[in-house]
């Protein structure tokens, strides 16, 4: 019913928006062979920016009039030099060749002999130019024809390949995706040497322009997952994709869930690894982070130094993580429910130093996890947005001092704060950020039902929270999938990491086309 | 909004709101009850008054005077602020008396005597004087509301004391801030010493009350700042306390129902005591049901254990003597044992070795038959012979031979 709802909203928005979109394309017209009122054009189309680089110039015995055409700051102002105008200039004077009077055949000269540039293309659409003069590209144009060559003169300053900020790890590779896609591309060919290795290039944001790659392994993924993901992603119709984000927002199965229904990530060896199992990855220019589809709350719950460690190490710390991932949702609603309704559950000697330290907290112990979990939401929300020494004060003042403060003014008591300290701990355990904050949102849920009905209610909310779990899709694939449906080879890299001889096949819920990994087993 | 969104919500909302928090109660507001003394009032003034007041009110044979000792939470925080108040000695306990006829209504009448209502899910005493446990029904009469309360546990043990009951939860001990859970904590050392019962814990009772058998159930005596416990209470088949063992009794019955967890045994040898650590006992029946009119049981105890002391000086590492000295302590079990049996089954003629029990599980046709023939009726148990026969193991005789030479004697 909510989804009509919403749909019905949707439907009514979306003509004003296509308007809109429909002005903003390029008219779609012809260059003139003129270079003065190509130039003329150009100008006007961009409205004449202060980084719009015209460089006029004269060549050959006959003065053919030709002119370069980029943006500054995009282009490899030595490679315009050194490759294109030097060569153009250097080499027909000094190499006396003699310049066609035509001008296509001076174009088809400059093509195919001076410039010493790998990409390459001619265009006669004007508004094929500019989109690629926007993104980087040097236009050459020859007075009297109405093609234009595109030389690929990208080259702008990017960020160095650093250190994933957000996922740090103890043992592993220490390079993390940057801004610019072609450094990313080139991260994942260093893993991924085989040659069924495909990004279908795709452009989103009908103003932004951004380019994206859908990412896979032709003979390992499923190919309705790649069609299922390519048909989504061609289904944006924004104006502008700043960040991956947008993607995952535009081609999630449900919109309502508090779930992430796909993975983000800035390392590398992640999207190598997922890659392998037959997933797809989306690649966004402009952001390091990567989409990995289709994702369940397994793969969520695992981090890559699972595999990078030993089998035990690995199965120990996810254990350790399940664990955890409890105490994120269910620490505060167990307190709540267990102080206000089952004191009985409580051993004796802690129900009567739990009472003790209760005594003359004016608050029922709901008021009291509610003040201090929204407390410690507060600061993990404004350490994120502090820079890093003054975000280490906040945490500092935070835990220390308004917990004890709190405690000794007797507005709550010292298991709670106990109470909090292990969930915010446990919440940071988690290794996926997105999944984290989702367990943060359910916790509060678990809170009222705790408030209500007690133990009885954390149950309830647990299942409810199962019903969803178990309804929740990624791309149509089950986001509990090898729990329910219940798949019992998948489980050997679930809940425990078996040893990595044990781990023979690809995810079974992906219908990957190559399902073996290992094959060693088998030759016998 | 949208109707049909607005709707659906409000239904959930106002369902969960309606129904929900009925027994929410915070942790600090309930009276939790540690322990309750079930006695007999001494005067019948409260009696009195009562009739005055509403003369029609039902009449019940044998009114209760109920202590509860209830926890002050505050007073087991060391030099804590909390519970300042009157609390001047900083005790942690508070020990409510009152009458009335059932225990229910006592239960209730203590909510308008203090701020903190009852909470009997961490009960872990409960202790019924002699007296009670005599009066006729007075027992089961005593357990009924602890056993039906949903809100009171099975898992809470049960005692009786020699003289009032209240006295018993009123002690003060040094060691632990609680009376209630001294008690308790004494109870769980039924390894260390054979002369205490095994606990027995309200779920026992219960079957218990509703066994055709005797049972026994450990006695508890006061004195200024502790209790002790050890010895039993001994109650016939219609639930009603017919007296009490002693120390050395209740061992000789721990021998006899096979209840050892650990303990000790003395026996002289040479004229010098040397002194056993029961590490553990094993014990089995042999019936001999062909007389009809005179079973034979056998109890064969088998137990073993350490040398914990002796005096006797003697080759502890050669085998004959260990033999004699096993022999000495197998003796020392079976006279305790017959002491025993000389109580139970000649004086009392309580089965509370259980033998009619053993008979129901071996034998359940004949069981069926004389059912009513054992304790009552042609009293079969009373004519029925109960031998006894021990064996000792002796494991280990410990770090040292010899603490001295014969020479120094």
């Amino acid at each position: 019913m909510m989804r009509k709802f919403f749909a019905h909203r949707n439907k009514k928005k979306t003509s004003p928006l296509m308007q809109r979109m429909q002005q903003s394309q390029i008219p779609d017209q012809e260059l003139s062979s003129s270079v003065k009122e190509n130039l003329e054009l150009f100008r006007t189309l961009l409205g004449n920016p202060n980084d719009l680089l015209i460089r006029s110039f004269l060549i050959g015995n006959s003065n053919h009039l030709c002119a370069v055409i980029a943006i500054d700051g995009l282009v490899d102002s030595a490679m315009l030099h050194t490759q294109v105008l030097g060569r153009i200039q250097l080499m027909l004077s000094i190499a006396e060749k003699t310049v066609p009077v035509e001008p296509d055949e001076i174009l088809s000269l400059l093509f195919d002999e001076v410039l010493s540039v790998v990409e390459i293309k001619k265009e006669t659409s004007l508004a094929a130019a500019v989109d690629c003069i926007l993104s980087g590209d040097t236009a050459l144009i020859v007075d009297g024809t109405s093609q234009i060559i595109l030389i690929d003169s990208k080259g702008w300053k990017s960020r160095a390949i650093e250190e994933p900020v957000s996922e740090g790890l103890v043992r592993g590779p220490r390079d993390g995706f940057t801004e610019n896609l072609r450094d990313n591309t080139v991260l994942i060919r260093r893993r991924v040497k085989d040659p069924n290795l495909r990004f279908e290039s795709m452009v989103v944001g009908k103003r932004s322009k951004t380019e994206l790659l859908v990412a896979y392994i032709e003979n390992i993924a499923d190919p309705d997952l790649v069609k299922e993901v390519q048909r989504r992603i061609a289904t944006i119709d924004v104006d502008e994709v700043e960040e991956s984000g947008f993607i995952e927002q535009w081609i999630e199965d449900d919109f309502l869930s508090p779930f992430p229904q796909s993975n983000n990530t800035e390392r590398p060896d992640k999207v190598s690894a997922a890659l392998f199992q037959g997933r797809v990855a989306i690649l966004l220019d402009g952001t390091p982070m990567v989409l990995i589809l289709p994702v369940t709350l397994g793969l969520l719950m695992h981090s890559p130094e699972d595999y990078y460690e030993r089998w035990i190490v690995g199965t120990l710390t996810r254990l350790l993580r399940y664990l955890a991932a409890f105490f994120a949702v269910f620490s505060p609603s167990l307190y709540i429910a267990l102080v206000t309704f089952h004191p009985g559950l409580i051993p004796s000697d802690l129900a009567f130093s739990i009472a003790a330290t209760r005594d003359g907290v004016p608050f029922p112990a709901f008021v009291e996890s509610i003040m201090m979990i929204t407390t410690m939401e507060l600061l993990q929300e404004a350490g994120l947005r502090l820079p890093k020494p003054i975000g280490q004060t906040v945490g500092i003042v935070g835990g220390l001092v308004i917990g004890d403060a709190a405690v000794s003014a007797g507005l709550v008591s010292p298991v709670m704060v106990i109470v909090v300290a292990l969930t915010a701990i446990s919440s940071f355990a988690i290794p996926a950020y997105h999944l984290a904050i989702a367990f943060r949102m359910i916790r509060f849920f678990a809170m009222f039902a705790a408030a209500i009905f007690g133990v009885y209610g954390v149950v309830l909310s647990l299942i409810a929270i199962l019903i969803h779990l178990s309804n929740l899709t990624s791309i149509g694939h089950p986001y509990l999938a090898p729990f329910a449906p219940h798949m019992s080879k998948d489980w050997k890299d679930l809940i425990l990491r078996a040893p990595v001889t044990f781990l023979k096949d690809r995810p079974e819920m992906l219908h990957a086309e190559d399902e073996i990994r290992m094959r060693t087993g088998d030759s016998k | 909004m949208n109707r049909r969104f607005v709707l659906p919500c409000l239904i959930a909302l106002l369902s969960a709101l309606v129904t929900g928090c009925w027994d929410q109660v915070q942790i600090e507001e309930r009276g939790f009850v540690l322990g309750v003394a079930i006695d007999v009032p001494r005067t019948n003034e409260a009696e009195k008054r009562a009739t005055k007041e509403s003369p029609g009110k039902p009449k019940v044979k044998e009114r209760f005077l109920v202590t509860h000792q209830l926890v002050i939470p505050g007073g087991l925080i060391a030099g804590s602020q909390a519970g300042d108040g009157q609390n001047t000695a900083n005790e942690a306990f508070l020990n409510l008396t009152s009458e009335g006829d059932s225990l229910f209504e006592v239960s209730r009448e203590l909510a308008t005597r203090t701020s903190r209502a009852p909470f009997y899910q961490h009960l872990k005493i409960i202790v019924i004087s002699e007296d009670v446990a005599r009066s006729e029904n007075g027992f089961a009469n005593a357990m009924d509301f602890l056993l039906r309360d949903p809100d009171s546990r099975r898992g809470s043990k049960v005692l009786i004391s020699k003289g009032p009951a209240k006295s018993i939860i009123e002690v003060t001990p040094k060691t632990e801030k609680l009376p209630a859970l001294y008690i308790n904590q004494i109870g769980e050392h039924i390894d260390r010493n054979a002369r205490m019962l095994h606990q027995v814990r309200v779920g026992d009772v219960h079957e218990e009350l509703l066994s055709p058998f005797g049972f026994v159930i450990p006695r508890v005596r006061a004195e200024k700042n502790e209790i002790k416990m050890a010895g039993s209470a001994v109650f016939s088949n219609n639930n009603q306390l017919v007296g009490f063992l002693g120390e050395e009794e209740t061992e000789g019955l721990n021998f006899l129902t096979g209840n050892i967890s650990g303990g000790l045994l003395k026996a002289k040898v040479k004229n010098d005591l040397v002194v056993m650590n029961i590490q553990g006992t094993k014990h089995t029946i042999k019936q001999d049901l062909r007389d009809k009119q005179r079973f034979v049981f056998t109890i064969h105890i088998e137990c073993e254990g350490i040398l914990a002391e002796a005096y006797s000086l003697m080759d502890f590492l050669s085998k004959e003597e260990t033999k004699k000295l096993e022999r000495a302590f197998a003796k020392e079990i079976e006279r305790m044992c017959q002491d025993t049996l000389q109580k139970v089954h000649k004086e009392m003629k309580v089965d509370v070795i259980k033998l009619g029990s053993n008979i129901r599980q071996k034998n359940y046709p004949l069981w069926k038959k004389i059912q009513h023939d054992w304790e009552d009726g042609q009293r079969l148990y009373e004519k029925s012979e109960i031998r006894v026969k021990a064996k000792v193991y002796l494991r280990n005789i410990g770090s040292i031979n010899r603490s001295e030479l014969d020479e120094g004697r």
